[in-house]
């Protein structure tokens, strides 16, 4: 589908034929350089889909199966694509957008800049731009590229097999050659006085042990109608570890949120820890 | 479907195994998904064949278990032959 002049990967997924729609069009929004729309098509959107949501999934510029254009990537890139894209899609009612990660700060950005477009957000260790957000996104995609050449962390993804190794090879071919890490750099912030003034229900979702955790508690303290939920000993890999938990976290949250969350019961199995820690990158 | 050149002639048998052998990524069985549910309507739902697999299932899974997935539940003559 085209938007915005970029070909992107699209996936739409309705209730089946015996359950009635609820009208709810809900946006997966998946995150940075490694991530694509598989993220969501496996865990979250077909259980939504099931019961009886209208689903959007999308492969952001330069991931997954949508075209990869050289430039482009800036945030306000992101949402303008995203608006594009619901115009395309001949959507014209408020949806729900689900953010992980960098797609939070799209979800947000999306709510700040069309806010006649968006009904909710749900953040999933969604990051949002605050100060020095841009600095910290090029930091992270410069260590991608430096750390793919480290032994250690090579010696990892070499372990994991050939389709961990393409992988990193084409996350390290969009930030070399595209302008993805000038373009989050030079992303602007949005004055604190805006995330104040939104008044649509945003649902945060954190790991208790994530470096972005901050960033839920400063959705809490600014957004008047947030709910966090933190999810103890997880990190930034909550959607990829909790799946089943978000399902009805969601499914809860899109049906009302009436009363508590459900409870959060941890998995018997250890949670696998994230594969692009700083800890395993080098610093230089 | 699969975009990495070396697996371009690499010889598909039943046995042959997605996760293994063809090394399918995650957006990849998306699309293969996709394909399906293109080809043969809501009669396949794959990603619900999927959702009873374990990991180590959906690595081991092979061109033989789709096909035999699919011939389940699409009874012979029903499916008009895609041009292209």
């Amino acid at each position: 589908m085209l938007a915005n002049g970029v070909r992107f990967h699209v996936q739409r997924l309705g209730p089946p034929p015996e359950v009635a729609p609820t009208g709810v069009t809900i946006v997966l929004i998946h995150g940075l350089i490694v991530d694509d729309l598989s993220s969501y098509y496996f865990t979250l959107a077909n259980p939504l889909a099931a019961a009886g949501h209208d689903v959007v999934l999308y492969d952001l510029r330069g991931h997954g199966l949508s075209a990869r254009p050289v430039d482009g990537y800036t945030l306000r890139d992101g949402i303008a694509d995203l608006d594009e894209l619901l115009t395309a899609l001949e959507i014209d009612r408020p949806v729900h957008l689900v953010g992980n990660s960098y797609g939070g700060a799209i979800a947000i950005g999306m709510a700040l800049e069309h806010p006649e477009r968006v009904a909710g957000v749900a953040m999933i260790e969604g990051h949002y731009a605050t100060a020095g957000f841009g600095e910290e996104m090029a930091e992270t995609l410069r260590l991608v590229t430096v750390g793919i050449e480290d032994e250690k962390w090579r010696n990892w993804i070499e372990s994991r097999g050939r389709k961990t190794m393409r992988l990193a090879r084409r996350g390290v071919t969009l930030i070399e050659e595209t302008s993805i890490s000038q373009d989050v750099l030079a992303t602007v912030p949005p004055q604190e006085s805006a995330l104040r003034a939104l008044t649509i229900p945003l649902l945060a979702i954190y790991g208790g042990n994530s470096e972005v955790l901050e960033r839920g508690r400063e959705l809490e303290r600014l957004v008047a109608a947030a709910r966090l939920i933190v999810l103890p000993d997880l990190d930034h890999r909550v959607l990829f570890n909790t799946a089943p938990y978000l399902c009805r976290v969601l499914l809860w949250w899109y049906a009302g949120a009436i009363g508590e969350p459900p409870a959060w019961v941890p998995p018997d199995v250890p949670f696998e820890p994230a594969p692009l820690s700083r800890a395993m990158l080098p610093t230089a | 479907m699969i975009g990495d050149p070396e697996l371009a002639f690499t010889p598909v048998t039943m046995e042959t195994t997605f996760g293994g052998d063809l090394e399918l990524e995650s957006i990849e069985f998306v699309a293969l998904a996709d394909r399906l549910r293109t080809e043969f309507g809501d009669r396949v739902n794959f990603v619900a064949f999927l959702a009873e697999k374990n990991v180590d299932d959906i690595v081991a899974l092979t061109v033989g278990d789709v096909v035999h997935y699919v011939a389940a539940r699409v009874p012979e003559g029903t499916v008009e032959k895609s041009v292209g």
